[in-house]
């Protein structure tokens, strides 16, 4: 990882502004800075400020000052959903990995027509809303109109059954829509991948899996780490899926969350298991970025 | 996010059961038909209309359309219909516009959890109850009373009943028991921690409404729903999804929506809603008026004439929702009131327990389901 005095523009290359002394190169940056400030450290002050409040039936934010939030972030119900969480991320980020790269590879050896038509069909999904998604996912998975009868017309299986509420119906719906974020992340470094690499190891007399798993795999470990990262931190957060496709054993800390906060009216507990969460996804951040290294720069 | 699944007892019915139902065509703009010149009122009020919001979609259109004209004929005083959302999150926004000083509404619809919160935040205004004489119309339980006066009006009701497919059963069921039956993944069962289920098992096992009033008696009420676990293919939040289970041959029956399951029978899908022998639960929304309103005589005119057996006929005939005054006040036909509700004795949700308690039911409810 980059330093900050390494990140630090020493002289900002814009043009008109390159090397204008002191503090006045600074001023583009105010505009973020505030936008920042604005949509994201106020909102989270406010997060933290509701997670220390006690819980007030008149308030629906609380009032004053306390821990007690905090001290039942212990219990069964927080600790179950943190850990189905970040499981179910696990989960999918590496089914998605396993279908998405492979595809991805593909695609880049495609023609140049071919690729822009994968690029428009993968980017147009992600205008469809996560809600309509997931129901069509539930239709698909269901006994009487679902893909089961299609198994049943094949043969594969006897009669039609109801494929949801299930594990395996939430994870197939949340790969669904992870699948394009993967493929966005994974493109440019698989397009512009020197296949020169590649050939040589091949002119050595490696075998195509050899150089795929020794060549190909260790040049796109950065891609990759950031592909999965993506996914784990969508998917831990995932509120829609869970709640229609799964069964109560497949509820994400978000449903609980929504069930504290709008349910429970307790606004305050709510908070905390939100800060809660995002330590464990910082932790997880750091994990897997760990894992990616610097990986290859081209 | 979708209002629909993120809060699902405000049943806010939109996009489902707006094509379910007869299309409404036009908006219904009430606001028109009362703008023809009123004599006998004075030019301001005619010109003010009264803005009154209802859940968005069907019913806020249901409304538009047939029973806020009547109004406006009976008294001349025009009314603005518009739509909110349903459940704690239109309590949350309402009581900032409140503080605000300005409520987007004079009068809204309300849940009965949303009034005990709403008093507790000083959300509503009350009104003097001898100014509103038709109230003696309502049945007893469907007014609230706060200390200063009344700050609710029943406005409409909706019976959770037991759903039962016919070609399952040899007989169909009779009492809440048969949920506790020997009927492996069969149900559709409304969960999360205001679910009527807890009113159900408490009325049918338990003391009723008094069992979950104290913590303790939560606490058994939900360790015996969860003895329905097996027996529960879905625990639904949002009522699309139990019709579409239901409609997919993946439940056979379950806890749902009376008017929902009638409309579906009436379309050809083979059901029944049964009221058992315990009583099917019944809900009910009322009127209030937002505090930061200053209270006027259009506002204490629409709360007078909505609990007359006029305006309870349109809500039963179009709205599709139960009334709240005895039966042998209003002239429906036999067909209509069944559509929409019945004369058994209901299980009426425990509100006020429920809220009191609220925090540790949606907490425990999550930890016995999801264990």
């Amino acid at each position: 990882m980059a330093t900050i005095s390494e990140m630090r523009p020493s002289g900002l290359n814009i043009r008109g502004l390159k090397n204008v002394p002191g503090g006045l190169s600074q001023l583009p940056l105010i505009w973020p800075a505030l936008m920042i400030l604005g949509f994201f450290a106020i909102p989270l002050f406010f997060l933290f400020r509701v997670s220390l409040a006690n819980r007030d039936p008149a308030v629906y934010q609380g009032t004053g000052f306390s821990l007690q939030a905090f001290t039942q972030l212990g219990q069964p119900m927080v600790l179950n959903a943190v850990s189905f969480s970040v499981m179910l991320s696990l989960i999918v980020a590496s089914i998605s990995m396993l279908v998405t790269f492979p595809a991805t590879y593909f695609i880049t050896r495609l023609s140049r027509r071919a690729q822009v038509a994968w690029l428009i069909g993968f980017l147009s999904t992600l205008a469809l809303s996560e809600v309509l998604i997931t129901f069509s996912w539930q239709i698909l998975l269901s006994k009487k109109a679902g893909m089961s009868n299609v198994l049943v017309m094949l043969g594969i299986l006897d009669e039609s059954m109801s494929l949801a509420p299930s594990f395996g119906g939430v994870v197939a719906c949340i790969i669904y829509l992870v699948i394009p974020f993967n493929f966005m992340t994974l493109y440019p470094g698989l397009s512009r991948l020197d296949t020169s690499y590649l050939e040589a190891a091949r002119t050595l007399g490696a075998r195509p899996t050899r150089a795929f798993f020794e060549i190909l795999l260790p040049l796109m470990r950065k891609p990759i780490a950031t592909a999965f990262l993506t996914t784990v931190i969508m998917t831990i957060g995932a509120y829609v899926a869970p709640i229609v496709l799964g069964g109560p054993a497949n509820w994400t800390i978000g449903v609980v969350i929504s069930e504290v906060a709008i349910t429970g009216q307790n606004l305050p507990l709510a908070s905390a298991i939100a800060i809660l969460l995002m330590l464990v996804t910082a932790m997880l951040v750091l994990g897997i970025n760990r894992i990616g290294g610097k990986g290859y720069v081209s | 996010m979708p209002s629909k699944i993120l809060f699902p007892n405000s049943r806010p019915r939109s996009g489902q059961n707006l094509s379910r139902r007869s299309v409404l065509k036009g908006m219904g703009s009430a606001a028109l038909v009362g703008s023809v010149s009123m004599p006998f009122i004075s030019r301001a009020a005619a010109q003010t209309p009264l803005r009154i919001s209802n859940f968005g979609g069907f019913f806020e259109q249901a409304f538009a359309e047939h029973v806020y004209p009547a109004f406006t004929e009976a008294t001349g005083i025009p009314v603005q219909s518009i739509p909110q959302s349903g459940g704690a999150q239109f309590l949350i926004q309402l009581a900032q516009a409140n503080q605000a000083g300005a409520a987007p509404m004079d009068i809204c619809c309300a849940g009965q959890a949303e009034v005990i919160r709403g008093r507790a935040q000083n959300l509503w205004a009350s009104v003097d109850e001898a100014s509103l004489p038709n109230l003696s119309n309502l049945m007893t339980p469907y007014v609230y009373r706060s200390d200063e006066g009344v700050d609710g009006v029943g406005a409409m009701g909706w019976y959770m009943t037991f759903l039962a497919n016919p070609n399952e059963f040899e007989t169909l069921p009779t009492s809440w028991k048969e949920l506790w039956g020997d009927h492996p993944g069969a149900w559709g069962i409304n969960s999360g921690g205001t679910s009527p289920i807890l009113d159900i098992t408490a009325a049918t096992y338990f003391d009723g409404a008094s069992t979950l009033d104290t913590e303790e008696g939560c606490a058994e009420v939900l360790a015996k729903i969860g003895e329905l676990k097996p027996n529960t293919r879905l625990w639904w939040s949002d009522e699309g999804s139990m019709q579409s289970a239901y409609q997919n041959e993946e439940v056979i029956g379950g806890t749902y929506y009376h008017d929902v399951a009638m409309i579906m029978k009436s379309e050809g899908t083979p059901i029944e809603s049964i009221f058992p022998e315990e009583g099917a639960v019944q809900g009910y929304n009322a009127w209030c008026i937002p505090s930061s309103n200053e209270v006027t005589d259009s506002m204490i005119e629409f709360l007078n004439w909505s609990a007359t057996p006029e305006a309870h006929e349109l809500i039963a005939r179009h709205v599709s929702a139960a009334p709240l005054i005895d039966r042998s006040q209003l002239d429906l036909t036999d067909e209509e009131f069944a559509a929409v509700s019945s004369q058994s004795e209901p299980i009426l949700i425990a509100s006020e327990a429920k809220v009191k308690n609220a925090d540790f039911l949606a907490q425990e409810f999550i930890r016995i389901l999801s264990s």
